[in-house]
């Protein structure tokens, strides 16, 4: 999931403050900036995040609108815990 | 957004997985033994430190190595073999719950496990008042509700 991953987290808590760019962030987390940039995509795609040009640089912020951000974080939530439940119950059940 | 956009985005969380076995050992298997098949080291209250979580009456209660506990959820409706609704709130205030429905389809093979999760929009909504600014406020509601979501095993 988008934010499952530890410094996926850190960049997005990078952002909590207000817009920042790629380089800042990678300031802010200890790893690469092309990884920072990945984890940006990340969280683009799942509409965590959205980028603005700002000169010539690309400026990225939390995006305001957090519906589509939580229910994409529910969907995820909960087919890991169906997922788990269907484990178990293939294994333990009887019909 | 729009409004249609809105009510859409907003439109119930839907899940759905489908176990082998019937109706009947697929609800006592989710409701009887949720300590042995939820994922509690990554969502759950106490990480490391949890003994498990079970239903007490009407509550879903998970408790701590050191005497902690932690309430989940209240029971709405309990229909074995057929349904299950929860007030769910893991992780914050009773007041901050929304509704959780598991229901319980007799398929060819086995049974559909539909899972909905209503009013799951208030969570921004709630944080959004408290926080005052929306972006700020969901954030904060998926570290808070989150305790129960994508933390590392």
């Amino acid at each position: 999931m988008a934010l499952a991953e530890p410094t996926r987290r850190q960049v997005l808590e990078g952002l909590r403050a207000g817009p920042r760019s790629v380089g800042e962030l990678t300031d802010a987390v200890p790893v690469s900036q092309s990884a920072v940039s990945q984890h940006l995509r990340v969280l683009r795609e799942a509409g965590l995040v959205k980028e603005r040009r700002e000169g010539t640089r690309r400026v990225y912020r939390v995006d305001p609108d957090g519906l589509s951000a939580l229910r994409f974080y529910l969907d995820q939530f909960w087919d890991d815990a169906l997922e788990a439940f269907r484990r178990f119950a293939d294994e333990e059940g009887t019909t | 957004m729009t409004e249609t956009a809105h009510r859409e985005t907003a439109a119930p969380v839907v899940r759905t997985v489908h176990v082998k076995c019937a109706p009947g050992s697929a609800f006592a298997l989710f409701t009887g033994r949720i300590t042995d098949w939820w994922p509690l080291q990554r969502f759950g209250l106490f990480e490391g430190e949890t003994l498990g979580v079970w239903f007490e009456g009407e509550r879903l209660v998970e408790r701590s190595r050191s005497g902690e506990e932690g309430v989940w959820a209240e029971v709405l409706e309990w229909s074995p073999g057929s349904k299950l609704v929860l007030s769910w709130h893991p992780g914050t205030p009773a007041a901050d719950a929304t509704v959780v429905e598991v229901e319980f389809l007799a398929d060819d093979d086995g049974t559909r496990v539909v899972l909905t999760h209503h009013g799951w929009e208030k969570l921004g909504e709630l944080a959004a008042e408290a926080r005052g600014s929306y972006a700020q406020g969901w954030l904060s509601v998926l570290e808070g509700y989150g305790v129960l979501v994508g933390r590392e095993a």
